[in-house]
């Protein structure tokens, strides 16, 4: 008997293609969704109709997770109760991962959590469900608009000036 | 061009070199400042074939690079390159073991500078003046040289040491003059200054002061 998932098109293609992953530690997805837009400061003139929507940049993209793990004796993918505790702890630690998602991030992105919540009940035993919240991570730059690793730059240029050292001898050297 | 024809003068200037980096070693520098010395010596017997087979500038930069590990201070690698500003070469093999020792050992005096720990603004205003003056001195010399390569390199390792440092100094606090009414002991000094009796020695050390029971009115200290 063939199962629903037997049927190909291409939404299903790429939902089936990626397994949703955060930190490496996997869940399966019930609903998500991605958030974002322009940062605008709305300027309303007196006695004047037309405003001006000033463009201060795009809103960090925000993704929701309702996501699930589920047991299932002699699941390939996970046992449970571990998995179950592998994700929170990869919610919680500390700094940027890897978030993957089908739709939302294929391929992956880096991102952090903002918050989650864990949700078990009485009518739902071995089925966990995790509400979460992550923000893109982006790139931090320094007061000046610009993120540069100076020291590295003066190991690159001391490397080079070192390369150009060592050809400065003259070819003909005979005695 | 010959290394017989520039024998003498290649000698003076592989020699005074040599004698100013063994300057650097101290007796904090360890194992490897000996094996610093080892290869200072090796280059001593052996630069005039290593010349001819071409495995000076190597065998200088291993050199360099082993007083790099052996943690050469920088006043003795001061010693090194002022030496090598005083020479005045006339050979081509002898301009050019000049000019490759300038690039090495300011190479090398960058590596380290990007290692310090600043403490204060002042410090690192101070190295960044210091650091400014000796590569408009290796500048100046190296623009002389047909090949332009070593002045090009002299100028973006410059420039990135000044831009390493400017980064470094933003930071940090200032050196400042506190004047008090009264003479103050260490304890309640740093107390009224920072909040916390914990920098005590920081004042003493800074002002060199003999009993920390009795600091002077006009002391000097960080802003933070």
């Amino acid at each position: 008997m063939s199962q629903i998932s037997d049927i190909r098109n291409p939404w299903r293609n790429i939902l089936l293609g990626e397994q949703a992953s955060f930190r490496g530690i996997m869940f399966h997805v019930e609903s998500g969704g991605r958030s974002s837009g322009r940062r605008t400061v709305v300027h309303e003139y007196p006695k004047r109709n037309d405003p001006y929507a000033e463009d201060m940049g795009r809103i960090a993209r925000r993704f929701q997770f309702s996501g699930y793990l589920v047991y299932r004796p002699g699941n390939p993918m996970y046992e449970y109760t571990s998995q179950r505790k592998q994700l929170y702890e990869a919610l919680e630690e500390d700094d940027v991962a890897t978030l993957v998602h089908p739709v939302f991030a294929p391929g992956g992105m880096q991102a952090m959590c903002e918050r989650f919540s864990m949700v078990e009940s009485r009518e739902r035993g071995g089925y966990t469900q995790f509400e979460m919240q992550f923000v893109e991570a982006g790139t931090a730059v320094s007061a000046f608009g610009v993120s540069n690793n100076t020291s590295a730059n003066v190991k690159i240029s001391a490397d080079k000036a070192e390369e150009t050292g060592k050809g400065l001898m003259p070819d003909d050297t005979e005695n | 061009m010959s290394l017989n024809k520039e024998a003498v003068e290649l000698s003076g200037i592989v020699n005074r070199l040599l004698d100013n980096l063994s300057l650097s070693i101290t007796s904090q520098t360890g194992r490897e400042g000996v094996e610093l010395r080892h290869k200072i010596g090796n280059i001593r017997s052996n630069y005039v074939s290593m010349i001819s087979d071409k495995t000076f500038p190597t065998e200088l930069l291993s050199c360099f690079q082993t007083a790099l590990t052996a943690n050469v201070k920088l006043p003795g690698l001061f010693g090194v390159h002022n030496g090598l500003f005083k020479e005045v070469p006339i050979g081509e093999i002898s301009a050019a073991v000049v000019q490759m020792g300038i690039l090495f050992c300011l190479s090398i005096e960058s590596r380290i500078i990007i290692k310090i720990e600043f403490i204060s603004r002042d410090d690192v205003e101070i190295m960044m003046n210091r650091m400014r003056d000796v590569f408009d001195i290796a500048r100046v010399l190296a623009a002389d040289a047909p090949d332009t390569t070593s002045y090009q390199r002299l100028t973006i390792l410059a420039g990135n040491l000044i831009s390493f440092l400017s980064d470094t100094a933003r930071p940090l606090p200032r050196m400042v003059t506190f004047n008090l009414p009264i003479f103050f002991p260490s304890l309640t000094l740093s107390q009224r200054i920072y909040y916390t009796a914990e920098r005590a020695d920081e004042i003493v050390d800074e002002n060199k002061i003999i009993h920390p029971a009795f600091c002077l009115r006009e002391i000097r200290g960080l802003s933070a």
